[in-house]
């Protein structure tokens, strides 16, 4: 062993340790390397209304957001809520409202509780007050900083993934319920007042509900209003004409500050759809997401490349290579394959890769003339670059299985866009197929061209390539895990503005 | 040291398998009873005839091969053959420690969990609308 070379294994093993040793880089090494269950806290967490496996007392304005959440979900399944349960949560929010009295979250929510008790003039009543106040905060920012940090004791590290998650877990269910309410409303009572005690409820939701699928609720509700509603759909010209008179309307009545607000409103409603509600928004989310679960799981996924490739690499030494060099008899390979081939159909049904399984395992039935005058085999240098280049495509479908089968992945799967990680089981046995067979067949090739026994030149050419692949993976991951710590922060950075105010997000972009 | 424990040392020598100190130990046994040294050459001759063993005639060049590879082995064995590996070793670990404590700072955001940030993060006032004044690049 070369000096340089005796220093790089030494610096290989030290950097290893110090990733190890250090509380800032270790959970990074964790996700795709030796963790693999889902998330405790993408799963059931206590903090959010999509994950919470029982509910606590609704002793503070957080649990009562909750438990208005949950049943807010429950109104939209259309599952059955009692009777006393409704009536429970309308006098709560009562008394939230009357505590909080600037945030019009608690009149809304009393609004919709009461029209489901059948109070129609208790619904309108409160749906009015709300109207009038400045705020609108479901408390959901709090519970997701709280969901967030118990993310972060479960990893060691904060990550963007969390945040992520955070994204996808954050519920609209009251805004749609709310909107819901408001669109019954304004099919009861069409007066001018009304529509605009709706538009400003509306206009509240649309700010501040600080995310694109809420404020979506928002919005619609507001364009409703400023319309009116049809019994027909009515022309396109008509329902902007409307839209647009919806203010002078109101001058009209001397209603002057609420046609003010309104003329504002439906100013910014353009402005929320060309800015948030675009199809690029999506794209900017899911590439964010797509990062943060690379960055995540990259370091670990190298590794674990790194750990497969070095288990292959002793196995092909436990070999007793020595014993490689009696043909064997055609029966054996001819056999195997029949066998391998028809279970490969049996499982996946694919006829040309039955047969490429086939061919490969069968071809070990042909005997190359053996020369043994040379003693020492000598490897070309071409099936060792090719050797080298089979490892890498190995290493790579290795190191993707493990992002794929990762915690990261698995729980940000359903917001990524379609792609062969969708199932990636056959997608990765084919791959794997396809490049061990090619490895076998030129192998099989060049063992013939130089007369020495096929199955022995296979294991040394593998050697070769998996001590190449086991140190390459081992240096990638060392290099990767700074680089992953550096752009996970900017990032994250990223993905928890729009975890805590996705509209604002796009807004301000 | 008897004669039978030098007899054990002189097989674990010639078989490569002792230590620096056992070497050590061993020549200064040959210098203090050279007597002993030639009873076991007996004694291995004894052995090889009896079983059969014809005695190993060495060519010329065994002895310079034969100590060529021991003294590869022996510096191998020592601790100045691993030196570049283990600075390498401490020089990686370092410099990766350095690194992770320059990104340590940022990565731990001062203003997770606080009210303020939280505050400031949800009040929609913040959002600026843009003009149709403001030029297009913005």
């Amino acid at each position: 062993m070369t000096t340089a070379n005796r220093a790089f294994f030494g610096a290989l093993l030290g950097a290893l340790i110090a990733l190890f040793m250090h509380p800032l880089s270790r959970p990074w090494l964790q996700y795709s390397f030796f963790r693999f269950a889902p998330s405790h806290c993408a799963t059931s967490s206590p903090h959010l209304a999509k994950t919470l496996q029982s509910l606590d007392q609704p002793i503070n304005d957080e649990n009562l957001s909750l438990y208005l959440q949950v049943a807010a979900e429950k109104i939209l399944k259309r599952q059955k809520i009692e009777e006393r349960d409704k009536l429970l949560l309308a006098e709560l929010c009562r008394n939230a409202a009357e505590k909080d009295p600037l945030n019009a979250f608690w009149r809304q929510s009393e609004a919709v509780f009461q029209n489901e008790l059948g109070n129609k003039i208790a619904a309108k009543t409160a749906w009015s007050r709300a109207s009038k106040r400045p705020n609108w905060n479901d408390f959901q920012n709090q519970l997701t900083q709280n969901f967030l940090k118990d993310f972060i004791i479960e990893s060691g590290a904060e990550m963007s993934w969390h945040s992520a998650v955070a994204i996808q877990l954050r519920t609209s269910a009251i805004p749609q319920v709310t909107s819901k309410l408001g669109k019954s409303i304004l099919s009861e009572d069409q007066s001018l007042l009304n529509r605009g005690e709706t538009f400003m409820n509306a206009m509240l939701i649309r700010d501040q509900a600080k995310s694109k699928a809420g404020a979506y609720f928002g919005y619609q509700l507001a364009e409703l209003a400023a319309t009116g509603p049809f019994n027909t759909q009515g022309s396109k010209r008509e329902r902007t004409f409307l839209r647009e008179e919806f203010p002078t309307e109101l001058h009209k009545v001397k209603q002057s500050l609420l046609a003010d607000h309104v003329a504002r409103g439906l100013r910014e409603n353009d402005a929320f759809q060309a800015l948030v509600f675009s199809a690029d928004t999506n794209k900017t989310l899911t590439r964010l997401s797509g990062q943060s679960i690379l960055l995540a799981s990259l370091p670990g996924a190298l590794l674990f490349g790194a750990l497969i490739s070095g288990i292959l690499l002793l196995a092909t030494y436990l070999i007793p290579i020595h014993k490689l060099g009696d043909p064997l008899r055609p029966i054996y390979p001819t056999l195997t394959a029949f066998i391998v081939g028809l279970t490969t159909y049996v499982l996946t049904k694919q006829v040309s890769i039955s047969l490429w399984a086939l061919l490969i395992i069968a071809l070990f039935s042909i005997h190359p003339p053996i020369n043994l005058i040379s003693p020492a085999l000598k490897i070309p240098r071409l099936s060792l670059i090719f050797g080298s280049f089979t490892a890498v495509c190995f290493v790579s479908i290795v190191v993707a299985g493990a992002i794929v089968s990762a915690t990261p992945f698995t729980t940000l799967s359903s917001s990524l866009p379609d792609g062969w990680w969708n199932e990636p089981t056959i997608f990765l046995s084919q791959g794997l197929l396809l490049v061990s067979g090619a490895f076998i067949l030129f192998c099989q090739v060049s063992a013939y061209r130089l007369r020495r026994p096929a199955g022995r030149f296979c294991i040394v050419v593998a050697r070769n390539a998996l001590t190449q692949a086991c140190f390459s993976c081992i240096f990638c991951s060392i290099v990767s895990t700074p680089a992953a710590i550096y752009w996970d922060h900017k990032i994250n950075i990223e993905l928890k503005k729009i975890a805590l105010n996705e509209t604002a997000y796009y807004l301000n972009q | 040291m008897s004669q039978e424990n030098f007899f054990h040392l002189a097989d674990s020598v010639f078989d490569l398998d002792a230590s620096e100190s056992q070497i050590a130990e061993f020549e200064r046994l040959i210098e203090s009873h050279p007597d002993w040294m030639d009873n076991w050459i007996d004694q291995k001759t004894a052995l090889q005839n009896s079983l059969g063993i014809e005695p190993i005639e060495a060519t010329p060049n065994f002895t310079p091969s034969l100590s060529a590879m021991w003294q590869a082995q022996q510096i191998k064995n020592s601790l100045r053959y691993w030196m570049p590996s283990a600075f390498a070793a401490v020089a990686a670990a370092v410099g990766l420690f350095a690194i992770l404590q320059v990104l340590g700072t940022p990565v731990q955001n001062p203003e997770f969990g606080r009210p303020e940030a939280e505050a400031k993060l949800g009040n929609s006032n913040s959002v600026t609308f843009p003009t149709l004044n403001e030029p297009l690049s913005r």
